[in-house]
């Protein structure tokens, strides 16, 4: 196949150009919606990994309907029989769990673990059996495992299609009984809910969802395919009914580009496909979500760093120049002409050189200090004027924890560090109105001696 | 049952007869029989591990009884359970739920609004008002994972204050809560038993408690002492619910269950 024979091919799948392609689109595209619904509410309940079991649990029943129909004298590949008997073992599977962890004292990580590799097992057992079936054609079987939507016809893709409908509208019909549920079981009971049975209620979208999935995702990665969206959603939304169509939407994007890929490579399985767009889109979603992603996260702190850090740094300066102004005895206007070395903030912040000259080079850009040299540093008339202001603030809420918070004066530079990043206006004002009638409105003077500010040692 | 008996258990909001629990086999409540009489502040205080949220959740028809019988308001709970209004400890549930503060308080009515039925603006109207008086309308489209512990305290009693209830149960209402979260739950306790309500309040300060209820069930796997607050608390009785251990019942308790799950 030379390339434009490629493009030719892919083009025809994405534009759906024949009935079965379209069908299979159609099939798969709804399957996502269903399973990134369904997926939010067991990830909400916290049973996201019971799905996993019941789709391990749906391989014997696949296996041994096969066995059935080819002891009967057919090929074993009725489609329908195969589902049903995934469905008999998938949903003994769910029960066995809910049994063990109701009825034994037996964890549910230890019940879903069991029941997972016993049933899986077992199902890998029957699947050995069945390739040394001198007939051996077992090949479909694979399909179920590792998904395989390129051999999906259109019937099987009305199948998902109409199953999937149905568990969509279920799930949005109960919307609140399911929101409720996952949210406080307690509460739920206490108003008449039927908590046991909301839950068998959940399990059984998870099962049908599984059983018309196996085909197109099979049932290895039919758990990612339920939980991958719906966490990624939730980077983006703190809101349920925003994160409900945006993990469908993530889902029916996975499975449509997934199952594009499988139809133009047919060697490629659709359900590795289909999960590793759901990973990429997984990964975009935690650095760049907009609710909690790890990328604003982290811009969000860096801002909210520098700004202390240049706080910091304007006061230090601020009060090394009251310092020299105090002990040579020069007039206020004084100020801006003291130049202090660089090397003596230094001493009060446990900061690297570079670290202070990149912070220094920042305020001069905006306009604060300026730099003379590479060693000596002064404000300017604005610049003066911010550290005054943000000198004020310190020592209002210094004294404020002094005289009412019993805060130690040797200590009460640092806990106001800490602190007053999150004076608001309103607070400085109550605060202003405290203080102001000890100092009858003047600038006062530190509380604590301004040298030992840094000897504490490293806290920061 | 004497006939005088089953007219007394209609007048009574709550009402427990020779109720036993057990939790795995292991008995938690002994015969607990209980009156509690309308209108009443009612605080359950008892040691850990007493069955103070066990009762609660019994008397919701949450926890199966060994034997015995719960009646509300001479009902039984499922009959009268629009009635009665619980608030759960704040712990029990993960605050991390994709919600606003709204979006729990509107939770107090779906259990009216059944399966498909809707929110409709006068619900959302009901829930502000209810957020109003636990100090939290401001509140309203924060999310939940936002909030303080006893912001969050708040928020599930403005949800039960949406159900015209008559009995209203709380389970550690004030644990972990800031002080003027606790002033602010006493507050609408008292207005609540004003409007002829009755409260019954899980509760683990001792010194608060002669100053929060009015009455008081003392409890540590069995009820006791149960009475008004002057008649009750006082040192004898708080000796037999505290002090020294209670060794026998938790002899036999430990006995049984030893014996059914080796």
């Amino acid at each position: 196949m030379n390339g434009s024979d490629i493009l030719v091919q892919i083009l025809r799948v994405i534009t759906l150009q024949d009935y079965n392609t379209r069908m299979v689109m159609l099939g798969t595209g709804l399957l996502g919606a269903a399973t990134g619904v369904i997926g939010v509410f067991l990830l909400l309940r916290k049973r996201a990994l019971l799905g996993d079991a019941i789709s391990h649990a749906t391989l014997p029943g696949v296996c041994l309907a096969f066995l059935i129909g080819v002891a009967n004298g057919g090929s074993g590949k009725s489609m329908s029989m195969l589902l049903l008997g995934a469905a008999a073992t998938g949903l003994l599977g769910g029960l066995a769990i809910l049994g063990l962890r109701q009825f034994r004292r037996i964890k549910e990580d230890a019940a879903l673990g069991i029941v997972l590799s016993i049933f899986f097992g077992l199902g890998i057992l029957l699947l050995t059996l069945i390739q040394q079936i001198p007939e051996g054609h077992a090949a479909g079987l694979e399909g179920f495992i590792y998904g395989k939507t390129a051999s999906m016809i259109a019937e099987d893709a009305m199948l998902i299609a109409s199953v999937t409908s149905c568990v969509l509208l279920l799930a949005l019909l109960l919307y609140r009984p399911l929101q409720l549920l996952c949210f406080d079981e307690g509460y739920a009971a206490s108003q008449g809910w039927p908590v046991l049975w909301l839950d068998g209620l959940l399990m059984a979208l998870v099962v049908a969802i599984t059983i018309v999935g196996l085909q197109a995702v099979g049932l290895i990665m039919m758990i990612a395919l339920l939980v991958i969206p719906a966490a990624a959603s939730r980077f983006w939304t703190h809101q349920l009914p925003k994160m409900l169509p945006l993990s469908a939407a993530l889902a029916t994007l996975s499975c449509l580009v997934g199952a594009t890929i499988s139809a133009i490579t047919p060697r490629v399985p659709s359900g590795a496909a289909i999960v590793l767009i759901a990973v990429g889109i997984f990964l975009v979603s935690m650095f760049f979500g907009k609710a909690r992603g790890i990328y604003w996260n982290w811009l969000r702190n860096w801002k909210l760093k520098s700004s202390y850090d240049r706080e910091h740094l304007l006061r230090d300066l601020y009060e090394l120049v009251e310092l020299e102004r105090d002990q040579k005895k020069l007039g206020k206007q004084a100020l801006t002409d003291i130049s202090i070395p660089v090397d003596v903030i230094e001493k009060r912040r446990l900061w690297s050189h570079g670290r202070m000259l990149r912070l220094l080079y920042r305020l001069q850009l905006q306009g604060l200090v300026l730099m003379q040299g590479k060693d000596l540093v002064r404000f300017t008339a604005s610049g003066c004027k911010e550290a005054e202001r943000l000198t004020y603030d310190h020592r209002l809420w210094e004294l404020y924890l002094m005289t009412y918070a019993d805060v130690d004066p040797m200590r009460v530079d640092r806990s106001a560090d800490d602190t007053e990043h999150a004076l608001d206006p309103e607070i400085i004002g109550s605060l202003k109105a405290i203080i102001d009638k000890e100092w009858n409105g003047e600038f006062p003077p530190s509380p604590h001696p301004l040298e030992s500010t840094e000897q504490g040692g490293a806290k920061r | 049952m004497k006939k005088t008996d089953s007219m007394e258990i209609q007048t009574y909001p709550l009402s427990m007869r020779e109720v036993t629990i057990a939790y795995h086999r292991k008995p938690v409540l002994w015969e607990v029989n209980l009156d509690i009489p309308a209108g009443k502040l009612v605080g359950l205080v008892g040691p850990n591990g007493a069955g103070k949220s066990t009762m609660l959740k019994a008397i919701m028809g949450l926890m199966p009884l060994l034997s015995g019988s719960v009646h509300l308001f001479g009902k039984s709970y499922a009959e009268v359970r629009h009635r009665v209004a619980y608030v759960p400890q704040r712990e029990s549930v993960d605050w991390d739920f994709p919600a606003s503060v709204l979006d729990v308080v509107l939770m107090g009515f779906y259990g009216r609004i059944g399966w498909l039925g809707r929110i409709t603006r006068q619900h959302q109207q009901q829930a502000m008002e209810a957020l109003e008086r636990v100090g939290m309308a401001e509140y309203a489209q924060r999310q939940i994972s936002q909030l303080s512990g006893g912001q969050q305290q708040r928020t599930f009693l403005a949800r039960a204050l949406t159900q015209p209830a008559d009995l209203f149960l709380l389970d550690e209402p004030f644990a972990a809560v800031d002080a003027s979260t606790e002033q602010a739950l006493v507050h609408i306790m008292r207005s609540l038993q004003q409007a002829g309500k009755t409260i019954m309040v899980v509760h683990h300060d001792l010194h608060t408690v002669p100053e929060y209820f009015d009455y008081l069930v003392l409890l540590n796997m069995r009820v006791v002492a149960a009475g008004p607050m002057e008649s009750t608390f006082h040192q004898e009785n708080l000796q037999k619910t505290y002090g020294g251990k209670l060794t026998i019942l938790e002899q036999v308790s430990e006995a049984i269950r030893n014996r059914e799950a080796p």
